[in-house]
């Protein structure tokens, strides 16, 4: 169970920060060939070297693609750019936006902006990256959240978002997987990044939330512990593993 | 890289053929120590034996799911051969195929008992003694994609297999303050040697085309993830049902009868193996 991506090439978006930036560098770990990172800002959300050094660091070969989710053409061009390393084998469909809801002052660019980047993005993510992996085979995983399965008040139009990354995934999966091509969505729970610190205040600087009560397992999670869950879904441990949802949140909605 | 399973000592409950064999060498692949519990004595010694002569460490302890008394003895030489428990695994269970209105009382005790009480008995016993250690633990059971949604002609097993998936639920919240992590894996068609009538069934009718991967499990793909469960690379993952199914209970207005072609045949039989 180590060098779970043994040789194989992956696509991150929104790869630069947070849960993306800990998915790269454990595909790293984990023996990827090369890394990609699909952004739109190199420098991380949370400061540090940029995510290439840390992969490069780790052993693989990376490349920055400068790439915007919400231009289906960028998502293309992050694809084709993993070309030159042998394909796309895995694709990570990361980058989301985050933040509190006003929902009675609630806009339309708002909303647009919210499913532009959570869902278009993710769709046409999938798109490009099946476009490839058509004739080889491989292995698509969606960021989807717990607000993808459970509502949330404060978030309606991200846990819509959410939800429809989670439907978006049952679908591929069932499209995409007698092509060879697994589709599975991870649903994080409180997880501690510049999202639930800075987009909305749900974790204070000692990394402690008020909503901790409410986990089974007593803390917010890890970027790391969403990107082990990455790099499972991404190997062959999950070679069976296809349209399914995986949650990692400690179990909050277990609960 | 860590498995996230190195020098953990696990137990596993039905570790004699099928899924609990490839559990079984699955976790000591990743470093484990492991325990095979089985009511088949020579089966759980040969898999413990197959664990050591690929360089693993394993005792084979035989007991019976449905007797307490042989379980808390397991846990015991556990402990006693390898110093305490990190993983419970229980892959026991069995399936049985009636048309509802043919289902007997002797019939829904049985399937209750080798699918739901059994699992109480093993859990139970796994997570006291996780508790009186007071240093974490995981313990993963086996649900089934039966228990997500109507089974004709396997009422009690879909319905014990809903239960299965209830009971990690809570138990995940109150062993959850312990550092103690339970799930479960539900896995889709899967070839073991207790499925492998469906082979000819398979070659007739070719139900697996109906599976968007095109072809049923092997058991090594539920004992992957069985594994990854049980690990550290699961350390933020608790009360979750991981379903193994090569994509079939996505299709929106597909029914479970996967088996439906086959006329009442009885799935497992009355000696009670328990393995699946």
């Amino acid at each position: 169970m180590t060098d779970l991506l043994a040789g194989k090439v992956v696509i991150v978006t929104g790869g630069s920060s947070g849960m993306g930036r800990a998915i790269s560098l454990r595909a790293a770990e984990e023996g990827a060939a090369a890394v990609l990172i699909a952004d739109i800002r190199e420098e991380p959300r949370e400061g540090g070297r940029p995510t290439t050094d840390l992969v490069a660091g780790a052993g693989a070969k990376y490349q920055f693609v400068e790439a915007d989710v919400t231009r289906p053409e960028d998502l293309a061009r992050a694809v084709a750019a993993a070309d030159s390393f042998g394909g796309v084998d895995v694709m990570v469909n990361n980058a989301g936006v985050f933040g509190r809801e006003d929902f009675f002052e609630w806009t339309e660019s708002d909303y647009d902006r919210v499913m532009d980047v959570n869902v278009k993005g993710v769709f046409f993510g999938c798109q490009a990256a099946a476009r490839a992996m058509r004739g080889r085979g491989g292995a698509i995983v969606n960021l989807s959240s717990i607000g993808g399965i459970k509502g949330g008040g404060l978030f309606p139009t991200y846990c819509s978002s959410k939800g429809a990354v989670r439907l978006l995934t049952y679908s591929l999966g069932e499209l995409l997987g007698p092509l060879g091509i697994r589709v599975n969505a991870i649903h994080p729970g409180l997880i501690d990044t510049s999202m639930t610190r800075v987009d909305a205040p749900l974790i204070s600087e000692e990394g402690e939330s008020l909503s901790q009560i409410t986990i089974p397992l007593g803390r917010v999670g890890q970027a790391r512990d969403v990107a082990d869950a990455a790099v499972y879904l991404a190997s062959d441990l999950a070679s069976y593993v296809n349209g399914t949802s995986l949650v990692v949140d400690g179990g909050r909605t277990a609960s | 890289m860590d498995s996230g399973l190195e020098g953990k000592v696990a137990l596993v409950a039905g570790a004699g053929r099928g899924i609990g064999r490839a559990c079984t060498l699955a976790l000591a692949a990743g470093g484990a120590a492991v325990a095979c519990v089985d009511n088949d004595q020579d089966r759980g010694q040969a898999v413990a034996e197959e664990v050591e002569a690929a360089g693993g460490r394993s005792v084979a302890v035989q007991a019976d799911v449905l007797d307490r008394g042989t379980i808390t003895e397991a846990v015991r030489q556990t402990v006693v051969a390898f110093g305490h428990i990190d993983v419970g695994v229980d892959i026991v269970g069995e399936g049985r195929f009636k048309p509802f209105l043919d289902w007997t009382d002797r019939d829904f005790t049985e399937q209750f008992d080798v699918n739901l009480r059994q699992l109480f008995v093993v859990s139970q016993e796994c997570l006291s003694q996780m508790v009186s250690q007071g240093t974490g633990g995981s313990f993963v059971a086996i649900a089934s994609t039966a228990g997500l949604g109507a089974m004709p002609q396997m009422a009690f097993y879909a319905a014990s297999k809903a239960a299965v998936i209830s009971l990690i639920r809570t138990l995940a919240v109150e062993m959850g303050p312990h550092g103690i992590r339970v799930n479960a894996v539900a896995p889709g068609s899967t070839r073991t040697p207790r499925t492998a009538f469906l082979d000819e069934v398979e070659r007739l009718t070719h139900f697996s085309a109906r599976v968007p991967l095109g072809r049923r499990a092997d058991a090594e793909e539920q004992a992957a993830a069985v594994a990854f469960l049980a690990s550290e690379r699961a350390s933020y993952i608790t009360g979750q049902v991981l379903v193994v199914d090569g994509g079939s209970t996505v299709q929106a207005g597909r029914t479970l009868d996967e088996f439906g072609a086959v006329p009442s045949v009885p799935w497992g039989d009355s000696s009670r193996s328990h393995q699946q």
